[in-house]
Parts: C-alpha cells; structure tokens; sequence
C-alpha cells in the first residue's frame, strides 16, 4: 500500500506500469484476461502522445527553447496558449517555470521540490535555458563569478559537484571550442584491429584513426592481458586539455601532472544539453590550433560536436569526486 | 477545446463517431478525446515547423503564442509550398491510425 501511495504521489501511473511489467516483478495487480476499451487506448493513446511530443522536441528543439526564453517577456498566459492548453503532462507549467529558472534558486532542498513537480517534462530543455541565460555570447573564458553560477546549476541538474577550481588548481579557461582528438593506444601494441571491444565501435569509430603518439601519462596498461576495464573507458572518454596553461604549473610541474592525471571532468554541450563524464588522458591542444581541448571521437559524438570549421564550444568543470563513485560516460540531467 | 491555428482544416468529429461504438463512458471519451487532441497538436505543430526555418519558425511560434492565427498562417504560406496540403496529409494519417486502434477493439469480442 506504502508503494501506492509513493508511486502516485509521484505521479506513476501504476496501471501503466504493471500492464506493461516497466517494474520488472509481479505486483500487486492479479491478473486480468480482460482490459476495456478505455484502458486499452488509454494506455496506447498515452504512449503515443508521449512520443509525439518528444519527436517535436527532438525536432524543433532550438526553436522551441527559443520560444520557451522569450515567453519570459510576453505574458506566461498567452505562451501558455501554445504549449500549454492542453495540459499536456509532458508540458506542465514549463513557461512559468522557464520564467524561475531564469533567477534559479540553487538550493538543493527548492530545486528538488521544483523537480517533482516535472517529473515527465524535458529536463535536458531547462538545463540548456538555465545556461544560455548565464553564458556570455561568444565564447570567453567566464569570470569566477559565471564560473561559480554554472557550476552550481550543474551540480543542482547533474547531482553531482562540480567546480572550476578543485585542490586550489585550475585551467586557463572552463568554457572553450573542443576539437576531435584521435584514439589513444592502451598498451604496447594496440592498434586500430585490437581496440575496438564491438563492430559497432569499429563501423562507428574506426575512422577517427589512431594518435602516433601515446597520451599524455603513456600507456593505460602494460599489455592487453592487463587492461582493465576502468582503462578502457579511461580511453574511450578521455579528453585533452592544456594542463601546461594552468596557472601556477610551471612552479609545480610533478604536482600539476600528478593531479590532472585521468582527473574526472563533466564536458556539457550548452546548446543541446548533452554532457559526459570525461577523463583527462592528454595534455593540449596548443594555442595555435584555436582549440581550447580535445575529446576523444567517443566523446565528440555523443556531444554532437565537430572539429574543423564546425567545431563548437562546451563546458569542462571538475568533478569533486574522492570516492570514485562517479562512472564515467554519457550522464543524463536529473 | 481552444481554437488553435488548424482547427478550420480538421475535426474531431469522425474520431467521436468512430468512437460511440466503443463501451466508454462520457467521461472516458471526453478523456480520450483530449489525448487524441494532444497527439493532433504535436502532429500539427512538427509538420509546420518542419516546413519552416530559422527564424521563420520563430516568427510562426511567436505569433501562434500570441493567438495571432492570421499572421501565422502568413509565415506558413510564405515560405512553405502547399502547406495546408501537408498539415492536412498528417492529420489524415493520425486519424487512419487512431480509427484503426478504434476498429481493432471493435473486432475483439470480450471474453
């Protein structure tokens, strides 16, 4: 009953659930051999409107968010007219709270609060509102004071903490144009035949190529019989980043090294809200390439970033993770 | 339910009819309905935005937010050949698939 109650308050359509076995076990439910015709397209209506809806975001997005930022200057009424008259459960009050978001409250306990009352709308649309309000138009590097606003708006939107500045060390710079690094060998003799662990991997990446030289803290492993998988991931989502622009490193060259070394990053693209956790395996770009870090092909796909003349910016803050308890990988808004 | 920018061009009405056949009650196909009615807007609104661009799209949304049907349709038609044609075309096809789930549970007998 205790779960009822829970997943109701919640918003769960228990139904829905259970028909569907979403839950994974048997519950509560006994088992009907008839479902009227009400929950019957009910159940499928709902599935329907849900993808519907998230095709259009999918499709429209930018526009779309566009739309939800400039509705703080009309009246949340008439923005509502468009996107909210129907009440859409995937919908509810997101101008009104596209409006909240624009002075977020970054108190945990407030932003929880707010969480609940969209459980089903698209997270991933508020992060990016939340940035694009706070980043500056071009890409520069941010103040300390933007730096400190959206690491809090990550660390409320990803659960996890985030800074710029971690042990009193930092980058030049936290918000730059990212290029595509190559595959980095993991041991003495990988190649582009042995470091690919799917053929999907391999048709995906295999073009990327791999680097003639080794990362910036060499090998992963001393031999594929030793590569863990903890090193293949380190490889797969690594990125590079100019350790040797940071300040104070000449001074403390060893201990700069030893920080950065495989140092857990969040990489945030801003414009469609897609983030990952990433390593530091490399040191770099230069200056003069215009890059300002590199991410390995994995990365750079799953960001929807390119290289060249297309190449776009992200965000790169530290993770304040001492335990180790954060995977790395996609991760995905809260 | 509110007037929006394609109500001149499709209806519920076929939907309903197809729907007294079923064993509902006035508040289960109200309810029905109004889902039905969430798809259709979704439909409507990605087939008119896929027909646009940039800031069209922005300047059509802009103008539907301020019920400004009109001018909406001034976008649509400007920059979008035989746009009425499309919208209508993915109406129909969302209505062939939700008639075609009517007509599936009208031919299942309760056991």
């Amino acid at each position: 009953m205790l779960f009822v109650i829970i997943a109701q308050k919640f918003g769960f359509n228990l139904t829905h659930l259970l028909k569907h076995d979403k839950l994974g076990v048997n519950l509560i439910m006994p088992k009907r051999d008839y479902v009227s015709h009400y929950e019957n397209l009910k159940d499928k209506w709902t599935d329907k409107e849900q993808s519907l809806h998230k095709r259009l975001w999918q499709k429209h997005k930018e526009a779309l968010t566009w739309f939800l930022h400039q509705s703080k200057n009309v009246t949340v009424g008439s923005a509502g007219s468009l996107l909210l008259f129907m009440g859409s459960p995937a919908l509810q009050i997101p101008v009104t709270q596209a409006v909240q978001i624009n002075q977020p409250s970054l108190d945990n306990n407030q932003s929880q609060a707010n969480q609940s009352q969209f459980t089903s709308m698209d997270k991933t649309t508020f992060l990016i509102s939340d940035l694009y309000n706070k980043l500056p138009k071009d890409v520069v590097p941010l103040t300390t004071e933007q730096e400190d606003r959206i690491a809090a708006i990550l660390s409320v939107r990803f659960g996890i903490v985030v800074k710029a500045e971690l042990d009193g060390k930092r980058l030049n710079r936290s918000y730059g144009l990212i290029g595509e690094e190559q595959h980095l060998a993991r041991f003495p003799g990988d190649s582009m035949d042995t470091h690919f662990t799917s053929d999907d991997d391999a048709k995906n990446y295999w073009s990327s190529g791999m680097a003639p030289g080794l990362g910036a803290w060499g090998y992963f492993a001393s031999s594929s019989a030793t590569l863990t998988p903890e090193d293949i991931l380190r490889e797969k989502y690594y990125i590079a980043v100019p350790t040797f622009l940071s300040p104070g490193y000449d001074s403390d060259v060893a201990g700069y090294n030893a920080f950065y070394k495989y140092r857990k990053m969040l990489v945030v693209n801003p414009q469609n809200g897609k983030a990952i956790v990433a390593d530091v395996a490399d040191s770099g770009p230069a200056e003069w390439t215009g890059k300002h870090l590199g991410g390995s092909p994995e990365v750079m796909v799953y960001l929807n970033r390119q290289d060249g003349s297309e190449k776009g910016p992200v965000l790169y803050f530290f993770i304040d993770d001492p335990n180790d308890q954060v995977p790395l990988g996609p991760i995905d808004v809260k | 339910m509110k007037r929006q920018f394609y109500s001149h061009l499709v209806t519920f009405e076929q939907i309903r009819i197809e729907m007294s056949g079923l064993d509902l009650t006035e508040k289960e196909q109200k309810e029905l309905l109004e889902i039905a009615g969430k798809q259709l807007h979704y439909v409507m609104l990605n087939e008119a935005l896929s027909r646009i661009h940039g800031e069209d799209k922005k300047q059509f949304l802009q103008h539907l937010s301020n019920e400004k049907h009109e001018e909406a349709w001034l976008v649509l038609r400007t920059h979008a050949k035989d746009v009425e044609k499309h919208l209508l075309h993915a109406a129909h096809n969302l209505y062939e698939e939700l008639r075609e789930d009517i007509r599936e549970l009208k031919r299942q007998k309760p056991e």
